[in-house]
């Protein structure tokens, strides 16, 4: 491949010299920049960086096979002139494929340096440059960051993949056709934008009132079982019995930090004044509307009676009207289950009718009443 | 190298053979083929077609895969071509691929060579067995559904077409302990290939009918009540019109043509999304040409959609919604049957980021049960 260099806007992205070492060792000190860039040695020496400059690179350039840029802004002095690196991996002339990657130094983020390079990147790929006819990209599920990098840049969302030898984490699949590449200062909506930054981040404990909302913990797992075993709770939630420790160990170390990585529900654990699980609630965020999400909440049998659920339910709305971008949040619950919905009405719902069948409960149809609290509302 | 001889149902995979040469070339001079088989050589000549038979085929085993004439049983004469390629052999995997010539359609003949090669194929290691189709080429998803294989979804730009450009493939797939028998299909055809009452007949969209299909969803009160309400483009009436019968095949949507039953004129669109199979939940949307308004055509539509949804698939909900405004809307849907059952406020995405309101009706097996359908509109 030859030597390129791409101009964006006051970047430059040219290929890695030996003297660039320092520059990336110290970028690559960034406990962050690790956890959202896979395959890089930890601790980084700066052996790691040199290998890299001035053997690696060079190397995959020289064969084609890949094309690693430093992202360069010059206006910024000394180390701090390096902004970031982006490079086509994989990078196939025949097929006119290549995976994209990308990185930026802790101290150039927050204005699209990565995003504003690939888009060079890209453009001069599919041009002129390579020729490619599709660009794939891959992140960790849960680095959300990067994922909304390749939004805006215009990838779409293909689906996931388990990491190499299927023991590693698992992945997002995107692919970038020329035609999708967006032009810049393209934005992805409001509601995704701040749904990234939100699950992109650690799952946050918030106040409600008196009670709190945090993350579920091993130490819940007895009283999720009990809880979940509560004939009440299977009569109108539908949890499939019996209902074991097996499980509970699952929601709480698999199912709710998956769902929050992959950025389709913050399931929360209602916490009473000491501490301890007195049931649960959930934002799920309805697949192809990012503006609205559904509630749902269960309350410990022996925690009832107290406006638990009202006041968790106000809470994690709050929280996602501000944290998730959300226009409305959806409330449904079986005809009859008349707990639920006083709490809902008492946290400032609407009720907006009753949905035929339109529920599936224990393998049974249900009916169910259908309300919702809109941004700016508040009980 | 000696090509086994596969037997199948009416067909007989063998080796290319010099006699083939003939049919060979107007196999491959058919429109059809030279469009799904783009790595085709077009105009591809009679050398070519005498290498073909005599080295590049045999050459194919050479991969582990392999290439086979499609022959008649009775009288040998070769009816298409079928092979396996892309081997990797430490997954047990390899892609099918086949043609066949005009002279053979309308018998199923491609079904049951894919199936002879499929079974030859697992009966000797294979484990894995993709069928990459066009997306405009239902009749080839028909026979991968046809022989069990599952839609695992779309490799998008993978297939350089003869224009220069790229296009989707879908991505069927069988493995070796994959139940036998056809795939199952979420939405069927439709008996006899349209539903009607006389009035309006009900026939699945076609490529032809993007110029239709633009005019009614230019229509500015058309587009007022799309979701979100934005005119959709040209290439995308294309891309709706020329995928139609895929995403029916694949069960997604059933996308129908409203026609005058009289006169065979177009009136207007109806489609079912089935947009929640895990809960049996599919939506209804309707447009019509203005000229047809007032006939309560869309009612008759939208009844004869839910009689075929509920007698022929496991819909159990079907659902519509109405912008509040959209009073005549309302009104088809409630003499179609639905009910109307809430009035979602913010349901669903308008224009420059706001939100409109939805009203929401539904219907369920047991109303045409307890009403009877009312097919006089």
């Amino acid at each position: 491949m030859e030597t390129v260099q791409i101009r964006a806007g006051e970047l430059l992205l040219r290929p890695w010299r030996p003297d660039d070492a320092r520059a990336v060792h110290r970028a690559c000190q960034d406990r962050e920049l690790h956890r959202r860039v896979s395959g890089l040695p930890w601790p980084y020496e700066a052996a790691h960086a040199e290998a890299f400059v001035g053997g690696l690179a060079p190397r995959l350039l020289a064969a084609g096979t890949a094309l690693h840029l430093g992202i360069f802004d010059p206006a910024a002095g000394g180390e701090h002139a390096l902004a970031g690196s982006v490079a086509l991996n994989a990078v196939d002339r025949d097929a006119g494929t290549a995976a994209l990657g990308y990185w930026s130094a802790p101290w150039a983020r927050g204005n699209r340096v990565t995003e504003r390079a690939a888009r060079a990147l890209l453009g001069w790929a599919f041009g002129d440059g390579l020729g490619l006819a599709r660009v794939d990209w891959r992140a960790t599920i849960g680095n959300h960051a990067s994922r909304l990098t390749a939004l805006r840049l215009g990838f779409r969302m293909i689906g996931e993949e388990p990491a190499d030898g299927g023991a590693g984490r698992e992945r997002w699949l995107a692919a970038l056709l020329p035609g999708d590449l967006t032009a810049a200062g393209t934005d992805v909506p409001d509601p995704v934008r701040r749904a990234a930054r939100t699950f992109g981040g650690a799952h946050p404990t918030l106040p409600a009132g008196a009670l709190t909302l945090r993350p579920p913990e091993q130490r819940d797992v007895s009283r999720i079982v009990a809880t979940r075993s509560d004939p009440e709770v299977v009569r109108w939630g539908g949890v499939p019995q019996p209902y074991t420790e097996t499980e509970a160990g699952r929601h709480v170390g698999r199912t709710v930090p998956y769902r929050w990585a992959r950025g389709t529900e913050a399931v929360f654990a209602i916490a009473d004044e000491a501490g301890a699980y007195a049931g649960s609630v959930d934002l799920h965020i309805l697949p192809g509307d990012p503006a609205v999400a559904e509630v749902g909440y269960l309350i410990s049998p022996w925690a009832r009676g107290r406006g638990y659920a009202t006041a968790a339910t106000r809470a994690v709305c709050a929280w996602g009207f501000e944290a998730l971008g959300l226009s409305r949040i959806q409330w449904r619950a079986e005809v009859g289950n008349v707990a639920s919905r006083r709490a809902a009405e008492k946290a400032g719902f609407t009720m907006e009718g009753m949905l035929r069948q339109a529920l599936e409960i224990n393998g049974v149809r249900r009916d169910c009443w259908v309300g919702s609290l809109l941004k700016g509302e508040s009980a | 190298m000696i090509v086994p001889t596969i037997p199948g149902q009416g067909v007989r995979l063998r080796g290319f053979a010099r006699r083939d040469v003939d049919d060979l070339l107007a196999g491959y001079a058919d429109p059809a083929v030279q469009r799904f088989l783009p790595p085709l050589p077009v105009p591809f000549t009679r050398a070519q077609a005498e290498s073909y038979v005599s080295d590049v085929a045999p050459g194919m085993f050479a991969f582990g895969g392999g290439l086979y004439a499609i022959a008649d049983p009775a009288t040998d004469r070769l009816l298409g071509g079928i092979g396996l390629d892309k081997v990797v052999p430490n997954r047990g995997q390899a892609e099918l691929g086949y043609w066949v010539g005009p002279w053979a359609r309308g018998r199923g003949v491609a079904t049951a060579a894919v199936r002879a090669l499929t079974e030859h194929a697992f009966h000797t290691g294979m484990e894995r067995i993709e069928l990459l189709t066009h997306r405009e080429n239902p009749l080839s998803q028909r026979v991968a559904l046809a022989n069990g294989f599952a839609c695992e979804g779309v490799r998008r730009g993978v297939l350089p077409n003869r224009d220069g450009g790229r296009d989707d493939l879908l991505a069927y797939a069988r493995l070796a302990g994959d139940e036998p028998g056809p795939a199952e299909r979420a939405l069927p055809d439709l008996p006899g290939g349209e539903l009607t009452d006389g009035v309006v007949t009900l026939r699945p969209l076609v490529p032809g009918d993007v110029d239709f299909i633009a005019e009614l969803h230019g229509l500015a009160d058309v587009v007022a009540t799309t979701v979100p309400p934005v005119a959709p483009s040209r290439d995308k009436i294309l891309r709706r019109c020329a995928c139609a019968q895929s995403h029916w095949l694949a069960g997604e949507r059933a996308d129908l043509v409203i026609v005058d039953a009289a006169t065979g004129t177009p009136t207007g669109d109806i489609g079912l999304y089935y947009q929640e199979p895990s809960t049996g939940q599919a939506m209804i949307g309707y447009s019509m040409m203005p000229a047809w308004r007032g006939r309560g055509y869309p009612t008759r539509a939208a009844q004869l959609v839910s009689l075929w949804a509920f007698a022929e698939t496991g819909i159990a909900r079907l659902i519509a919604g109405a912008l509040p405004t959209n009073l005549g809307s309302q009104r088809v849907l409630e003499k179609a049957g639905f009910k109307r059952e809430a009035y979602l406020r913010s349901r669903l995405p308008g224009n420059d980021g706001r939100r409109n309101d939805d009203v929401q009706f539904a219907l369920v097996a047991e109303d045409l049960l307890t009403e009877g359908s009312r097919l006089d509109g």
